[in-house]
């Protein structure tokens, strides 16, 4: 039997609060934290999910949230930071954000100051790797370190790419982190393209218009064990990455391509799609995603799409970290004994046809589907047994 | 180990423009009309120089009975579609909070390099674009390499593009060089895959790397070249080092006395200096009447991680 890839320890920092224990104690309440977006100005008044326990004028707020995360991670796994450990563990990181709060921060100072400003986008830090090199260099970690920038799916494809560079035997174990901050390019962007809803964001629901924007960070320690490991730590047992070639912005619409990437995600785990007990989905709130989304878990799952959930309403979209973020939150709360309630339903849509979990849902173990769709046709299934 | 099937590179002119002292492709239209049948419309101009060079990489090869094939696209890039990224900036901030274009904040996104080059070759498999500042295209090739090693791919395009923007001095400051270095822009890609027969060589390793200091780097440089010979070359095979960026000339003069019968191959001076000139020069040099040899590409970053990239070519299914 070939090894398994464990998740050894998880941390995570979102709107909800610093923690697992926060968050987890927020999602089983069904408690929300959107709240209108005060870290810049904005022309409108918006609601976000933004992170009050970092203070606003924290411009490394990407560095600020991942530092956080990874101490947890470690701690949850046993270790600190800086331990001799992580002189061969790799950094994947998922971002896309990298230091452009700063860059907006200047721009606004220069501007405010009457000064033309500068391209400032050159500043030492321009460049995402930076990012990440800082991060490593922190916490004392000499192995392979990556940034993967694939919009929203970024720190979906760190995990699967992850679990990939242990299983080469390329390091002895893996941080994944996904971490963004909120930022008037990714605010103004998103409005532009009228992906933004005014209200909120609800999932699923028949009267939804748009997405709720949000920051954060998680992070995962993942490490080979082997096979007749009987702990009970999360594994790994699949990641599919693959590309819906039909619109760089928007997913196709009868699902084929969402369901692809679940299939091969459920294949690639040696399971067939009845062992799967709860989907994570992408779940964005767009009208776009959600009802491409839906139909690929009717063609997955026929009629009998298992409970399914999407978490954008308590962390909003974080954009490259959210895939992350939403399998640390999921996965924690499996760990405490259940799955929680989709928020922000209210009204089926008759083109979906399909109903998100309602209530909280007593589960203790299992396989899960997780879901991470993003800009630029980019798929990504990963399936967990827990 | 995958095989070399085929390579593309587009370098910039040997002389820099007046203005701006920086080297370009001057004729990068008729390049593109030559290359893409069709070519998108609204795509960044990091993105239309990624899209010529993986397309003409993937038109370079013409063996049939790949149809079917899963074919991953690994881009890397350091600086993204930083044109694109400028002007939106510039349209949100020219009047606080203005909306942007929405096509130009989407043109902005570094992915919709990878995912244009996907639309243009069919490739519907994994689709990854890494930043990784100077080793993103060192970075872009392990990625592909963990796909081939997991089996989610049967054929894989790997590229590097990065371009000029800005004045020389942000480029300087961006980069931590001097502003007299010859900056330069463009794209390089390799198409790799299972075809001994019509390869042109063979991609064998890449190895990334942290260290601790430069004395530090030098030692695990020399080391890892040692291992590299002691495990891949043949019996009378000739050995090239390629030195990339910020691989000090001290250290080339080092490994030149360590391994007296490896020659090196700059090829910089043909690239230009940009994040991901190694993608352009390794690109070139498989296009080029360079002689069959083992081949080992050095990089570093300012960050304190560096690679090595091993290949062979086998000359001469050119």
């Amino acid at each position: 039997m070939p090894d398994k890839i464990a998740v050894k320890g998880m941390g995570i920092i979102s709107a909800l609060g610093k923690g697992k224990t926060k968050n987890v104690e927020m999602l089983k309440q069904n408690s929300d934290r959107i709240s209108p977006l005060t870290l810049f100005p904005n022309r409108e008044s918006i609601p976000v999910c933004q992170i009050e326990d970092i203070p606003a004028d924290t411009v490394n707020r990407n560095d600020e949230f991942a530092l956080l995360a990874i101490e947890e991670a470690l701690e949850d796994a046993g270790l600190a930071v800086n331990t001799s450990i992580l002189s061969n563990a790799a950094l994947l990181l998922g971002n896309t954000t990298v230091d452009a709060l700063e860059w907006e921060h200047k721009i606004r100072k220069d501007l405010a100051n009457g000064n033309k400003h500068d391209s400032i986008l050159f500043g030492q830090g321009s460049m995402a790797g930076t990012l990440s090199s800082r991060i490593a260099e922190r916490i004392g970690l000499t192995g392979i370190v990556l940034t993967y920038s694939t919009s929203c799916t970024s720190s979906a494809n760190a995990l699967v790419q992850g679990v990939q560079l242990l299983q080469s035997n390329r390091a002895e174990r893996v941080l994944v982190v996904g971490t963004e901050s909120l930022t008037s390019v990714s605010v103004r962007g998103f409005s532009s393209l009228s992906l933004l809803d005014s209200k909120g964001c609800f999932p699923f629901d028949r009267n939804r218009s748009g997405l709720l924007l949000g920051e954060g960070a998680a992070a995962i320690l993942l490490e080979k064990v082997s096979s007749n490991d009987d702990s009970v730590d999360p594994v790994i047992l699949s990641g599919f990455n693959s590309c819906d070639l039909s619109h760089p912005t928007a997913s196709e619409e009868t699902g084929i391509e969402g369901a692809r990437a679940m299939e091969s995600a459920i294949a690639d785990a040696g399971i067939k799609a009845e062992m799967i007990k709860a989907v994570k989905t992408h779940g964005t709130g767009s009208p776009n995603n959600d009802l491409a989304e839906g139909r690929a878990l009717v063609r997955v799952f026929k009629d009998r799409v298992p409970p399914f959930v999407s978490l954008k309403r308590y962390f909003g979209h974080a954009l490259g970290a959210s895939g992350i973020i939403e399998i640390v939150a999921f996965l924690s709360c499996i760990q405490r004994g259940f799955i929680p309630a989709s928020i922000g339903f209210s009204e089926l849509d008759p083109d979906i046809n399909l109903k998100p979990l309602s209530e909280n849902l007593e589960v203790k173990n299992g396989c899960f589907l997780f879901n991470s769709f993003g800009f630029g046709g980019n798929m990504v299934s990963i399936v967990i047994e827990v | 180990m995958r095989d070399i099937l085929s390579a593309f590179a587009i370098l910039p002119d040997s002389n820099p423009d007046a203005e701006t002292g920086r080297r370009t492709c001057r004729n990068l239209e008729d390049i593109k009309m030559q290359v893409l049948a069709k070519a998108p419309r609204r795509i960044g101009y990091m993105t239309k120089y990624a899209c010529i060079g993986a397309v003409g990489c993937l038109k370079n090869w013409n063996q049939a009975g790949n149809e079917g094939k899963t074919l991953g696209i690994f881009h890397g890039s350091a600086l993204g579609n930083i044109n694109e990224t400028h002007i939106v900036q510039q349209q949100i901030f020219k009047e606080e909070n203005q909306l942007p274009s929405p096509i130009r904040f989407s043109m902005s996104l570094s992915n919709m390099s990878s995912f244009n080059i996907a639309v243009l070759t069919g490739a519907r498999g994994p689709n990854i674009l890494i930043s990784q500042d100077e080793l993103s295209f060192e970075g872009a090739m392990l990625s592909s390499c963990l796909a081939f090693e997991s089996q989610s791919i049967e054929m894989s395009l790997i590229g590097g593009t990065d371009c000029c923007f800005g004045t020389n001095r942000e480029l300087s400051n961006a980069l931590g060089l001097s502003e007299e270095t010859a900056f330069g822009e463009g794209t390089g890609w390799l198409l790799l895959g299972r075809d001994s027969d019509h390869s042109l060589g063979e991609f064998l390793d890449v190895r990334m790397f942290r260290f601790a200091n430069n004395e530090d780097l030098s030692e695990v440089f020399l080391e890892e070249i040692q291992k590299a010979m002691d495990l891949f070359k043949e019996e009378q095979e000739s050995v090239f080092i390629l030195p990339g960026l910020r691989i000090d000339c001290a250290f080339v003069e080092e490994l030149s006395n360590s391994f007296p019968k490896v020659h090196m191959v700059h090829y910089l001076e043909k690239t230009g200096i940009y994040p991901t000139a190694s993608a352009a020069g390794i690109a070139d040099i498989i296009n080029s009447a360079h002689p069959s040899g083992l081949y080992l590409h050095l990089a570093q970053d300012k960050g304190n991680q560096a690679a090595i990239m091993i290949f062979r070519l086998n000359n001469r299914n050119l």
